[in-house]
């Protein structure tokens, strides 16, 4: 009797041991039928080279659980070598043309004109030829990277929320799907017909102040980021109160709709109504690990997305600052101020762009906050 | 090489105030004199340099064409900055107000398709 006790003891000791693996190894099964691989190919290459660098070239709960601080940087660091390589020749022009501008400066002083001495024009005109070239490739970047990161979302958080519902969270499930494939959609069309041109206005504008400096544009350009700057916070606030409310009220009705159904399986269905409860526990759990391991994974291929083009524009703010102090210290004001309106224009794109990633990311976060009704 | 411009702009300073007193015209020559040896001794420089220069800048990707613009525009500001100085020592103000607007009109000249390209690039950012 006493053997039949100890074996029984081991046996679900044994059982229990079992499960974790069982569980990760189902919830691989539910990762590949889920279609997160169907959304993950529709990035693109450079997105998939970052993710492939990361050492997520499986989505697998071991994988992206594998991912570490150092692979996180050397990407983060590759990606800023790369925007550097492609754009230092243009910022040295105009690091070039502002030491010649400086250098001649006070050969040139005779011919100038309210101040503005013309050669300082000259090198302005041929500063904003140079840095034009690659500021609107950025732009064009910019849009292709919104909309990557929008029809990814599109796809990819509606699988999530398959998965959160299958865990018994169908409403709140339901809400954040609506909620991202919608804020995506308007991101994506608010932010070609609307940022992007005010992104090519606002450039071409200083560009026409600094060939003249009496021509004061630099208060149009920080009124209109200002007031950009205070919609975007007000909106994004609006937003996720909105959602995290109407999520946590979600939360709280499917816990109680599924604690019912527990209670009811578990004492009115007759001999294995138990089973049946125990058993949602164990598919849960399963569910839990596929869920998790499509939210982080949907998170690190947003950052993926975002990274080189916060790379291009963190290269070149550096590269302006730099301009622009020496063109101030040396005192030609017309490169100077070309040059800080551009900086202005790449300040206000920064912001738009980490405004879309975060509210692109959030959906994910949230999904993943969910914890599990069983 | 700055201290042979500078010995020889000493040498024709003080030359050309000693013949100042004598005869007037002959130290702006000493003046014009200086400054074209100046200049010249200066340019020599420049130009073994300039091959280096110029593969800097083609380096950049840059037109070569608005970088050549430039480096004219720079060259009227120079020769007519020096000229306009001349005429000022000489006490010629009017000479050396119309030997600047000659300069700035020949900048401005030069400098058409530096502005009509910045136009287009300007309309066609605008126009998205």
């Amino acid at each position: 009797m006493k053997k039949l006790i100890i074996i029984g003891i081991v046996l679900a000791a044994c059982a229990g041991f079992a499960m974790p693996c069982a569980a990760e190894q189902l919830s691989d099964e539910y990762i590949r039928n889920s279609g997160i691989y169907e959304s993950a190919a529709q990035l693109d290459k450079e997105t998939k080279q970052i993710i492939e660098q990361l050492g997520i070239d499986e989505i697998t709960a071991q994988n992206v659980y594998a991912l570490d601080f150092s692979s996180v940087l050397k990407s983060v660091l590759a990606s800023f070598k790369t925007a550097f390589s492609d754009n230092i020749k243009a910022i040295l022009m105009v690091l070039g043309i502002v030491i010649t501008a400086a250098l001649t400066d006070a050969s040139t002083d005779k011919l100038t004109e309210k101040n503005q001495s013309f050669f300082g024009v000259i090198a302005t005109l041929v500063i904003a030829l140079s840095v034009a070239v690659p500021l609107s490739k950025m732009l064009s970047l910019a849009s292709v990277t919104v909309k990557s990161a929008s029809v990814f979302t599109i796809s990819a958080v509606p699988v999530m929320c398959v998965v959160t519902a299958a865990q018994g969270k169908t409403i709140s499930a339901s809400l954040c799907s609506a909620g991202a494939v919608g804020i995506a959609q308007v991101l994506s069309s608010v932010f070609s017909e609307f940022f992007m041109p005010l992104c090519y206005i606002l450039p071409a504008l200083g560009m026409c102040a600094a060939a003249d400096t009496s021509l004061k544009t630099e208060r149009i350009i920080s009124l209109m980021r200002k007031y950009i700057f205070v919609a975007l916070s007000a909106c994004s606030v609006l937003y996720f109160t909105v959602l995290s409310l109407r999520t946590s009220i979600a939360c709280a009705v499917d816990e109680s709709t599924v604690k019912t159904i527990k209670f009811a399986s578990s004492n009115f269905v007759p001999v294995i109504g138990s089973a049946i409860s125990d058993s949602a526990v164990a598919v849960a759990a399963s569910l839990a690990v596929c869920k998790n391991t499509i939210g982080v994974f949907g998170i690190v291929c947003l950052a993926a997305v975002f990274l080189p083009l916060l790379s291009q524009i963190f290269v070149w703010l550096i590269g302006l600052e730099l301009g622009a102090v020496m063109a101030e210290t040396f005192g030609i004001l017309s490169v100077e101020k070309l040059l800080k309106s551009l900086k202005d224009t790449l300040r206000l794109l920064l912001v738009i762009i980490v405004f879309c990633a975060v509210l692109f990311l959030i959906h994910f976060g949230v999904l993943l906050g969910l914890r599990g009704a069983v | 090489m700055v201290f042979k411009i500078a010995v020889i702009a000493a040498v024709c300073c003080i030359a050309a105030l000693s013949f100042k007193k004598i005869n007037e015209s002959i130290s702006v020559l000493i003046v014009i004199s200086a400054g074209v040896i100046i200049t010249a001794f200066i340019l020599s420089h420049f130009i073994s340099a300039a091959d280096d220069i110029s593969r800097l800048f083609s380096f950049t990707g840059l037109n070569a064409s608005y970088l050549k613009i430039m480096f004219k525009c720079l060259g009227i500001s120079l020769v007519a900055g020096f000229a306009a100085d001349i005429c000022e020592d000489a006490s010629y103000h009017a000479l050396s107000s119309q030997i600047i607007l000659a300069g700035k009109v020949s900048v401005l000249l030069l400098s058409l398709p530096l502005f009509e390209a910045v136009l287009k690039m300007c309309i066609g950012m605008i126009k998205g």
